[in-house]
C-alpha cells in the first residue's frame, strides 16, 4: 500500500504556508459570506499544514479583514501559487457552488501560477471527482446526503 | 479533503468522533507526520473550540479506553469516525495488526459487516490516487 503523502504543502517553508492560508482567507472571503462549510475547509486546511496554533489563531482574527489579492501574490512562489490555486478550488466548492466572485480570484490565481484556463477547467473536474470519492466514502457507511445519488449513479 | 457532513453534528458528537481518531493515532505507539495530518486535518473539519483540541491532544499522551470512546459516540459520529479512522492509519502506508483488529471492534460496535474495513481501505486507495492527480495537474511533486 502506498502512503497518502507527503503532500505539496509540506514542501513549503513555514512563511509560504501563511502566503497558502492568506490566500485562502481572500477566496474564502471574495464572495462576502463565510459559511460553515467553508469555515470547516479553512480549519482543515490549516490543521493539515500543521499551522502552528497562534497563525491559526492570527488567520481566524483576519477573517473578516483579509490582506489585498495583489500584493500576496506579489509575494508568494509559483509552487505556493500552486497549492494555493488546488486547495482554493476544493475551499470555493466546499459549500455546493462556485460564486461569480470567487471564481475571478481563483483566475487571478490561476493566472499568477502560470496556469491557463484549461488547466482550471482540469482543476474543476478534479474537485467533483473529489465530491464523488468522498460520496462513494459516505456510501460505505451508509450516511449518504442528499444529492450524493446524483454523484454516485454511473 | 473536503468538509463533509462531519460539521453538521453536535458538538459533542464532534468531540467524541475526535476522541476515536485520538485514540486510534496512538494505538500502534507510533505516531507518523503522515497519520498527524490527517489528524490535524480532521480535527479542523470537526470545527472543535481551542479549548476541546487542547483537550483532545491530551488524549495522545493519555490515550482513553476504546469502550469509553465507543460510549460516547453517536450513530452517525460513530460511522464518520470509523471511515476517517481507516483514512488516518492507512496514511503512512500500512495497518498494523493492533490498527486493524480496533477497527473491527469499531465496526463490529456499529453493527456493520466484517467486509467494511476492506472496502473502506479500498477506498482511500482511491482518495490517495485521487490527491496524486491533483498534484500531477499542477506539476507539483
Amino acid at each position: 500500500m502506498s502512503g497518502m503523502l507527503p503532500d505539496a504543502i509540506d514542501m513549503l517553508s513555514p512563511s509560504e504556508k501563511e502566503v497558502y492560508i492568506e490566500l485562502l482567507t481572500i477566496v474564502a472571503n471574495s464572495d462576502g459570506a463565510l459559511v460553515r462549510e467553508e469555515m470547516a475547509a479553512l480549519e482543515a486546511f490549516m490543521g493539515r499544514a500543521l499551522l502552528k496554533p497562534e497563525v491559526r489563531e492570527e488567520t481566524r482574527k483576519k477573517l473578516r479583514h483579509t490582506g489585498d489579492l495583489e500584493k500576496t501574490l506579489e509575494i508568494a512562489t509559483v509552487d505556493t501559487l500552486k497549492v494555493a490555486l488546488r486547495d482554493s478550488v476544493l475551499l470555493a466548492a466546499a459549500d455546493g457552488e462556485y460564486h461569480p466572485a470567487e471564481v475571478l480570484v481563483l483566475e487571478r490565481i490561476a493566472d499568477a501560477a502560470g496556469v491557463g484556463i484549461d488547466g482550471l477547467d482540469q482543476l474543476y473536474d478534479w474537485v467533483t471527482e473529489g465530491w464523488l470519492w468522498l460520496a462513494k466514502g459516505r456510501d460505505l457507511v451508509d450516511m449518504g446526503i442528499a444529492g450524493d445519488e446524483l454523484l454516485t449513479d454511473d | 479533503m473536503l468538509p463533509d457532513t462531519l460539521h453538521e453534528l453536535p458538538r459533542e458528537e464532534r468531540f467524541a468522533y475526535a476522541k476515536l481518531l485520538a485514540y486510534m493515532i496512538q494505538i500502534d505507539d507510533e505516531v507518523t507526520i503522515d497519520e498527524m495530518t490527517v489528524f490535524e486535518q480532521r480535527l479542523g473539519t470537526a470545527l472543535l473550540s481551542p479549548g476541546q483540541r487542547k483537550e483532545i491532544r491530551t488524549y495522545l499522551k493519555n490515550p482513553p479506553t476504546l469502550e469509553e470512546c465507543l460510549d460516547e459516540l453517536g450513530k452517525k459520529s460513530g460511522r464518520l469516525a470509523l471511515r476517517d479512522a481507516a483514512l488516518m492509519t492507512a496514511a503512512d502506508g500500512s495497518i498494523d495488526e493492533k490498527e486493524q483488529i480496533a477497527l473491527e471492534q469499531i465496526a463490529n460496535h456499529l453493527n456493520l459487516d466484517e467486509g467494511i474495513i476492506d472496502r473502506l481501505l479500498d477506498w482511500v486507495m482511491a482518495g490517495f490516487d485521487w490527491m496524486q492527480d491533483g498534484l500531477d495537474l499542477l506539476n507539483v511533486e
